[in-house]
C-alpha cells in the first residue's frame, strides 16, 4: 500500500464574490458573453492522481501557476480536493477529526524563511509545533535538542532567527518539521529564495534524513539540478500531471520538456550539445560523472 | 529613519533581572508605573532613580543602549513639555501672547518629562531583559484567570509577540522599499511637513501589502504545524516561581509601601520640596 495515494484529485479556489447589488444585473450580462480564458472557477487541479512509497525521495517540477504549490498543501490537509481523494497514510485527507493526524505525519516546509518562524529564539520554534500538540515539557526539550541536531542546528539553539543565513533559517524550519516525527516531509519551493550555498545546506539535510531516518521527501521545485539525485519524478503542467518517472526518463525526453517551461540540467545540456556537434554520446547522461565516463571511454 | 530601533527589543545577556519570571517582572512594571505617579516629592524621585539605577545594573543592559532606544520618544516628552510650559497658571513670570510661564508650569513640565522618561525606561527595561516568548507565557498566564469572562488572553499575548518578532524584518523592509522609491526619483526630504507625510505614501502601501502577504503566510504555516489556539497548549520551559522571584515580590511590595507611605508622610508632614 502506498503511503500517499491521490485518485484524480481537482481543485479550484474558491472565486470571492464582491460584486454588490447594484453591479449583479452588469455582471451578468457580461457573464452571458462567452469569455475565451481564465474563467472564474478555472481547475488549479486537474485529474491529478501520484502515488508515494515510504521512504521515497520524491520531486515534484513544474513552472510558476502550474499547480504544484496546490498540490502541496493538500498534502497536510490546508486545501482539501473539490473532486477525488487524496489518502496520507491511509487517512482521507477530507476526514475532520483526523486533521491533527495528517499534519503531524506530512510536515511542511515553506518558501521564505522569514515567514514561517514564528518563534523569537530558535529552540523555542522548532518547539511549536510540538507545543501546539499539547507534549509534556521534558520531552519536547528532548525532541528539540535532537531535531536540531538532525538538521546540524544544534550550536545555534539559543540564537535569535534574525541573525541566521536564509540556508541556516530553512534549516530551523524544518527542524520544526523534524521536531514533530513525521513520516514525510514537503519541501514548498523551500530552495527559491536561498543561495546556491544555502539550497545546497538545505537539500544535503534532508537528504540525510531521507537515508538515515527513512523519511518521504517530497520535494517541490523548478531547479532542474535539485532533482537528479530523486527517486522518481512528476512534471506538473497547468495544473495537469505532464510527464512522471525517474530523472533519466524525464530528461531524455528533451526538447518536450522545454515545452513545459522548464530547461536541462547543466550536465545533460552540456552532453546534448556535445551530441549535437556530432559525439556519440547516450541520451541519458544527468551525473557530472556519468559523463566524464562516458568522455573516458570514447577516448580509448 | 527607521534604522536600529533599540527600543522594545531583546537585549541577550546573562544576568538575575534576564533570569527572573515573567510574571514577576510584570508586576514589577505596574507596581514602577504607579510608584511613578505616586511619587509628589523629591526624596520620592531620588528613591525611584536609585531604585530603577540598581535595576539597570543588575540587567547588565548598557545605559547607553537604553537612551538610545529613548530617541523615538523625545517627540512625545518635549509636547508634554511645551504645553506644561507655556499654558500652565500659577504665579505667572512671563506672559506674551497666549503663552504664559509659572513657577508651577516649570515645575510640572520639568516632573511630567522625568516621568515620562522614567515609565519608558522601566516598561523598556522590561523587554529588554524578557524575549517576547518569554513575556507572552508570562502575559498569557496573567491572563489565565479572565478565560472565565472569556477575554482572549493566549490570543492577545501571541499577538504580541508575533508583533514583536516582525519588527526588525518589517524595518528592514522598510529600508528596502526607502531605497527602491528613492531609485525610482522619490523624494523625502524637501518640502514642508505636510508634502513629507505625502512623501510616506509610496512608502507605506507597499509595506501594508506585503505585511498582510507576510501574515497571510505565517498563518498558513502556523496552521501546518498544529496551531489551534491556546486550549490543551504546553510549554517546552513552563514558568516555575524560584527563591529569587519570590524575594523580588516581597521587596516590590515593600518598595510600593514605602512609596506610598513617603507621599503620605510628604503630605501631611512636611512643606518642603513638593511638587
Amino acid at each position: 500500500m502506498s503511503f500517499i495515494k491521490a485518485d484524480r484529485i481537482s481543485y479550484s479556489y474558491p472565486v470571492i464574490d464582491d460584486t454588490d447589488e447594484f453591479d449583479t444585473k452588469k455582471k451578468k450580462e457580461e457573464t452571458e458573453k462567452p469569455e475565451p480564458e481564465k474563467k472564474q472557477g478555472e481547475n488549479a487541479l486537474k485529474d491529478v492522481s501520484m502515488e508515494v512509497r515510504q521512504g521515497q525521495f520524491l520531486c515534484i517540477l513544474g513552472r510558476n501557476g502550474s499547480g504544484k504549490s496546490t498540490f502541496a498543501k493538500h498534502l497536510n490537509a490546508l486545501l482539501m480536493p473539490t473532486e477525488g481523494t487524496l489518502w496520507v497514510d491511509d487517512i482521507d485527507t477530507k476526514a475532520e477529526d483526523q486533521i491533527w493526524t495528517i499534519r503531524k505525519t506530512v510536515g511542511m516546509v515553506f518558501q521564505n524563511p522569514d515567514n514561517q518562524i514564528i518563534g523569537s529564539v530558535v529552540d523555542e520554534d522548532v518547539a511549536f509545533g510540538l507545543e501546539n500538540l499539547g507534549v509534556p515539557s521534558e520531552e519536547i526539550q528532548k525532541e528539540v535538542a535532537s531535531a536540531l541536531e538532525g538538521v546540524g542546528m544544534s550550536e545555534f539553539a539559543k540564537h535569535s532567527p534574525n541573525k541566521l543565513s536564509g540556508g541556516q533559517k530553512q534549516r530551523v524550519a524544518v527542524a520544526g518539521v523534524l521536531a514533530m516525527r513525521p513520516k514525510c516531509i514537503v519541501l514548498d519551493e523551500s530552495t527559491a529564495m536561498l543561495d546556491p550555498r544555502g539550497r545546497r545546506e538545505v537539500m544535503d539535510t534532508v537528504k540525510k534524513l531521507n537515508k538515515e531516518l527513512g523519511i518521504t521527501i517530497i520535494s517541490i521545485t523548478h531547479f532542474m539540478e535539485e532533482t537528479l539525485d530523486a527517486d522518481y519524478i512528476y512534471v506538473m503542467h497547468k495544473g495537469e500531471v505532464a510527464l512522471q518517472g525517474t530523472p533519466k526518463e524525464i530528461f531524455s525526453r528533451g526538447t518536450e520538456l522545454y515545452a513545459l517551461g522548464l530547461w536541462f540540467p547543466q550536465i545533460y545540456h552540456l552532453a546534448y550539445i556535445l551530441r549535437e556537434k556530432g559525439m556519440d554520446l547516450p541520451n541519458d547522461i544527468i551525473h557530472a560523472a556519468e559523463l566524464k565516463e562516458a568522455l573516458e571511454q570514447k577516448k580509448k | 529613519m527607521f534604522k536600529d530601533i533599540t527600543i522594545g527589543q531583546y537585549y541577550p545577556e546573562n544576568s538575575i533581572m534576564h533570569r527572573l519570571d515573567p510574571r514577576v517582572k510584570l508586576f514589577g512594571v505596574v507596581v514602577y508605573v504607579a510608584a511613578v505617579f505616586i511619587i509628589n516629592n523629591l526624596i520620592g524621585f531620588i528613591f525611584l532613580t536609585a531604585a530603577i539605577a540598581t535595576l539597570i545594573a543588575l540587567s547588565k543592559v548598557p545605559l547607553k543602549h537604553i537612551l538610545k532606544g529613548l530617541r523615538f520618544v523625545w517627540f512625545l516628552v518635549i509636547l508634554a513639555v511645551f504645553f506644561n510650559l507655556f499654558f500652565s497658571d500659577g504665579t505667572i513670570i512671563w506672559r506674551w501672547w497666549i503663552f504664559r510661564m509659572s513657577y508651577e508650569g516649570i515645575y510640572r513640565a520639568v516632573f511630567f518629562a522625568l516621568r515620562l522618561i522614567y515609565v519608558i525606561v522601566g516598561a523598556s527595561l522590561l523587554t529588554y531583559t524578557t524575549t517576547p516568548t518569554t513575556l507572552t507565557n508570562g502575559l498569557e498566564k496573567v491572563f489565565k484567570p479572565l478565560d472565565v469572562i472569556h477575554f482572549p488572553g493566549h490570543e492577545i499575548a501571541m499577538m504580541m509577540s508575533i508583533a514583536l518578532r516582525f519588527i526588525p524584518i518589517l524595518t528592514e523592509e522598510i529600508n528596502k522599499i526607502t531605497k527602491a522609491q528613492l531609485a525610482r526619483g522619490a523624494d523625502f526630504d524637501t518640502g514642508g511637513i505636510i508634502l513629507k507625510a505625502k512623501g510616506m505614501i509610496p512608502i507605506m502601501v507597499p509595506l501594508f501589502v506585503s505585511a498582510f502577504r507576510r501574515a497571510t503566510e505565517l498563518a498558513t504555516a502556523m496552521e501546518a504545524r498544529c496551531y489551534a489556539g491556546g486550549t490543551n497548549r504546553t510549554k517546552m520551559f513552563p514558568l516555575k516561581y524560584e527563591t529569587r522571584d519570590k524575594v523580588a515580590y516581597i521587596l516590590l511590595f515593600v518598595y510600593l509601601l514605602v512609596t506610598i507611605g513617603l507621599r503620605i508622610l510628604m503630605e501631611h508632614f512636611l512643606t518642603w520640596g513638593a511638587i
